[in-house]
């Protein structure tokens, strides 16, 4: 199991950070994703695995306006 | 070219038809005629050069009493309200009275840029803000556009403009930095409608033997459907070198077009041909250079993986609002439609021209000024013409679109044209109907109230003819609609009998005037983001759904409160100085996120740091980015306190409908039935058992409680007792403790509204 924003996410073998984006339907495309409050870059989303018991947080780059 | 050339020799107006493009003017006399622009008074001035972003002079013009007055901006203004809507605030202050409303005479329209405002080098430096006494909120508002009138007004001598009095007939405004003179002429137009008013403008004041001359021309206007209605906007021209049309953009809320119009305003035109791009003097030309080529080569690399602004302008946000739940269906019933793929922004991206720079101010990469060109006109006076369409933006793809049930990007664009042209507003237009539809559909209105009008949502041919009827001003109904939802409810209780407690749940207003075109349902903060604001609900201070409800980045109150301080603050920074928000947080360095935690990144400190800069090359201050803050938080408490002084700004003022806290109607919580059971857990009732009627009552009376508690915290961290009203040690702390500001917080504040902690 991780955390992603906060909400429980089953985890499973191989679950990459584009994994994610994608269950999590959030299709706003300037994300920053930290995992275990590591940054990791847009162009990784794709390839990075995420481990068991992960805090993931996708924010979502629009604040304030 | 000759035969025009002849015309304005002789000092005459051009009255012709131009059957090809979208040029159609009509003037006193009917086609074919001429008629002269009478001179009603003209004043003789010397054009201040700008210096490090600052003409240091204001102009007064009062068009009823037909005078004209130069002011110096003085070294305490500028230190404390910076330029832009503080500089329009503060002359607004000393112009009106405690009972002022917005059609006396002594309201003004007072517009200014601001110091950054006409940078070439850096993107988005080219807004000006318009503040008056509005006939929606009955309190100041302040409403910005793009387009060339910021920039050419400053280079052609002023910070800022004021338009005071009411003209006995029509008449245009001309300041004009090329003779010297600002001149009050006789309109000589029947058609007031903005393009007519704004292509003969931008014609008769250039040069008729070069067509991009009429670059050093700007004018701001409204139309008819501003002197029928209070969602008259005010529309900015630029002359578009590439397209060789006059396009325009808005400051479009708040109900500007309608003093304008009151006041018998067509026109207010600025010529200068004093434009550079060191017009404004700055103080350190070569930190701003280097600043504006790291962010331009950010926009060209970035855009097209991150908002696609340069293809779609904001237009891009239609299918991701409709993914989260935001975008406002059926008058915010819903945040999502199955039909929402045909207003897709791959849908506007194709009829949008591609391959122009479509900056609206000289240096903008961003380029987010799209436009639909060669449209044919289905419906109205120019059924069968070809016209440029400036957008539509998302606001209007939402508003015009989803929010009044129609899918249909045509008819979309057809009423964005017919809006801009009426000079209405196309957000108070889409959520002002949309409230109609809904009257409609609960049977409080029928035909007969309507004058004959099919008002279901979706009844896209009957929508369109009440915008229509709006500019004809004869339709009863029509004039009624366009007074907006906060006396909507009124009229429509009071005339029709509908029922004023069902309208108050889902009239999606505050403080007087519509809700942009976002579902701020589902997130508390965004509660506070359009309804804890100075002016009503609208999405310049603080956009925060994504990071209250998604990110889940301010989960407490005091979070919220905290987010609710500072973006209103850093967005009212850009009103102060002459920015548009988007080159901030639409585009991003590529390491934003790497590079900064979260909380940080959310506020693009990169980005932060080269406002600052940016400030300081032009004005040779050195302020930081806390001064950022600061130099906002004061002005933004003296629209506070301004709100007071004219009778409104304390907590009762503050109001938020049903809708906007949560579902309404069984058909909101059905369609979403498992995300408002839990969100009811989570308020610690267990709805098992209830009924869907059960269910919404006692969420709505959860929610009823969360945004009392956030209103204390808001106002507790903005410095404001528990009546919403800025206490003495506040000003005091910001340095704003003039004593006209003071006495008007002493003669409102009791003692039983202090915090005792």
């Amino acid at each position: 199991m991780i955390s992603v924003n906060g909400d429980s996410m089953e985890w499973e073998e191989g679950l990459t950070v584009r994994d994610i984006i994608n269950y999590k339907k959030y299709v706003f495309p300037l994300l920053g994703v930290w995992i275990n409050d590591v940054p990791v870059s847009r162009d990784d989303f794709d390839e990075t695995t995420v481990p068991d018991e992960a805090k993931v947080q996708v924010i979502h780059m629009i604040s304030g306006g | 070219m000759n035969k025009l050339r002849t015309i304005e020799q002789n000092g005459c107006f051009c009255v012709r038809e131009k059957k090809a493009t979208r040029v159609f003017y009509l003037c006193k006399g009917g086609y074919g005629k001429m008629e002269k622009m009478k001179v009603l008074a003209e004043w003789s001035y010397e054009p201040a050069t700008p210096m490090r972003g600052y003409s240091g002079k204001s102009l007064k013009v009062n068009v009823g009493e037909q005078t004209f007055e130069a002011k110096d901006v003085s070294e305490d203004m500028k230190e404390h309200f910076t330029g832009g809507r503080g500089f329009g605030l503060k002359l607004l202050w000393d112009s009106v009275k405690d009972t002022t409303r917005w059609d006396d005479p002594e309201n003004e329209i007072v517009i200014s840029g601001g110091p950054l405002c006409g940078v070439t080098q850096y993107p988005g430096m080219g807004k000006f803000y318009a503040v008056f006494v509005s006939p929606l909120t009955e309190q100041t508002y302040d409403s910005n556009s793009g387009g060339h009138f910021g920039p050419l007004l400053k280079f052609a001598g002023w910070d800022a403009i004021e338009i005071q009095g009411k003209a006995d007939r029509d008449v245009i405004v001309f300041v004009d930095a090329d003779s010297k003179k600002v001149q009050i002429l006789e309109s000589p137009f029947d058609d007031v409608n903005s393009y007519t008013v704004t292509e003969a403008l931008h014609e008769h004041f250039s040069n008729p033997d070069d067509i991009n001359d009429r670059r050093f021309v700007t004018v701001v206007s409204s139309g008819k459907a501003a002197e029928h209605t209070f969602w008259g906007c005010l529309n900015t021209s630029f002359w578009d070198t590439h397209r060789k049309v006059v396009r325009l953009k808005q400051a479009g809320r708040g109900g500007g077009g309608s003093i304008l119009r009151d006041k018998k305003v067509v026109a207010i035109a600025v010529r200068t041909h004093d434009l550079s791009g060191t017009a404004n003097n700055p103080a350190d030309i070569d930190t701003l250079t280097k600043l504006s080529q790291k962010i331009h080569k950010e926009i060209f690399t970035l855009d097209s993986k991150q908002c696609r602004m340069r293809t779609a302008g904001t237009s891009h946000l239609n299918e991701i609002m409709n993914e989260y739940h935001l975008l406002p269906t059926h008058n915010y019933k819903f945040g999502q439609h199955s039909e929402a793929d045909k207003i897709h922004s791959t849908v506007y991206e194709k009829m949008f021209t591609q391959g122009i720079a479509d900056g609206c101010w000289y240096g903008c990469t961003m380029s987010c000024a799209k436009a639909v060109d060669a449209f044919e006109l289905q419906t109205g006076p120019w059924k069968g013409k070809k016209v440029t369409v400036d957008g539509p933006e998302y606001e209007t793809c939402a508003g015009l679109g989803s929010n009044v049930g129609v899918f249909d990007p045509f008819w979309t664009t057809e009423t964005n044209f017919y809006a801009d042209h009426y000079g209405l507003d196309t957000i108070s237009l889409g959520t002002g109907i949309a409230f109609v539809c809904e009257c409609y559909e609960m049977g409080y209105l029928t035909k007969e109230h309507t004058n004959g009008l099919d008002l279901h949502f979706g009844s896209k041919a009957d929508i369109m003819e009440l915008i229509h009827r709006m500019a004809e001003g004869k339709d009863e109904f029509a004039k009624i609609v366009g007074q907006g939802v906060h006396k909507m409810k009124d009229i429509f209780a009071e005339k029709f009998g509908a029922p004023r407690d069902m309208m108050e749940k889902f009239g999606m207003e505050g403080q007087g005037i519509e809700v942009s075109e976002y579902v701020s349902k589902e997130s508390m903060a965004q509660w506070g983001g359009f309804f804890l604001t100075l002016k009503g609900p609208q999405h310049d201070e603080a956009w925060l759904i994504f990071m209250d409800r998604v990110n889940k980045q301010i989960p407490t109150f005091e979070d919220k409160a905290e987010a609710l301080h500072y973006f209103p603050c850093f967005r009212t920074w850009f009103s102060l100085v002459g920015l548009c928000k988007l080159p901030w947080n639409d585009v991003e360095p590529a390491d934003n996120t790497t590079k900064y935690p979260p909380q940080e990144a959310a506020k693009v400190p990169e980005h932060v740091q080269n406002y600052v800069d940016v400030f300081n090359a032009v004005t040779g201050k050195n302020i930081t980015k806390e001064d950022l803050i600061q130099q906002s938080e004061r002005v933004y408490n003296f629209q506070r306190v301004f709100q007071l002084r004219l009778g409104k700004g304390t907590r009762k003022f503050h109001n938020i409908p049903d809708r906007a806290l949560g579902p309404v109607f069984a058909d909101e919580w059905e369609a979403r039935t498992e995300y408002y059971d839990n969100e009811l857990k989570e308020t610690g009732t267990d709805p098992a058992g209830l009924s869907v009627e059960e269910k919404l009552e006692k969420l709505n009376k959860a929610r009823r409680a969360q945004w009392e508690d956030l209103v204390d915290a808001v106002y507790k961290r903005r410095g404001w007792d528990r009546n919403g009203i800025p206490t003495v040690k506040k000003l005091k702390e910001l340095d704003m403790a003039y004593p006209e500001v003071v006495a008007v917080v002493e003669k409102n504040a009791k003692p039983e509204d202090q915090w005792k902690d």
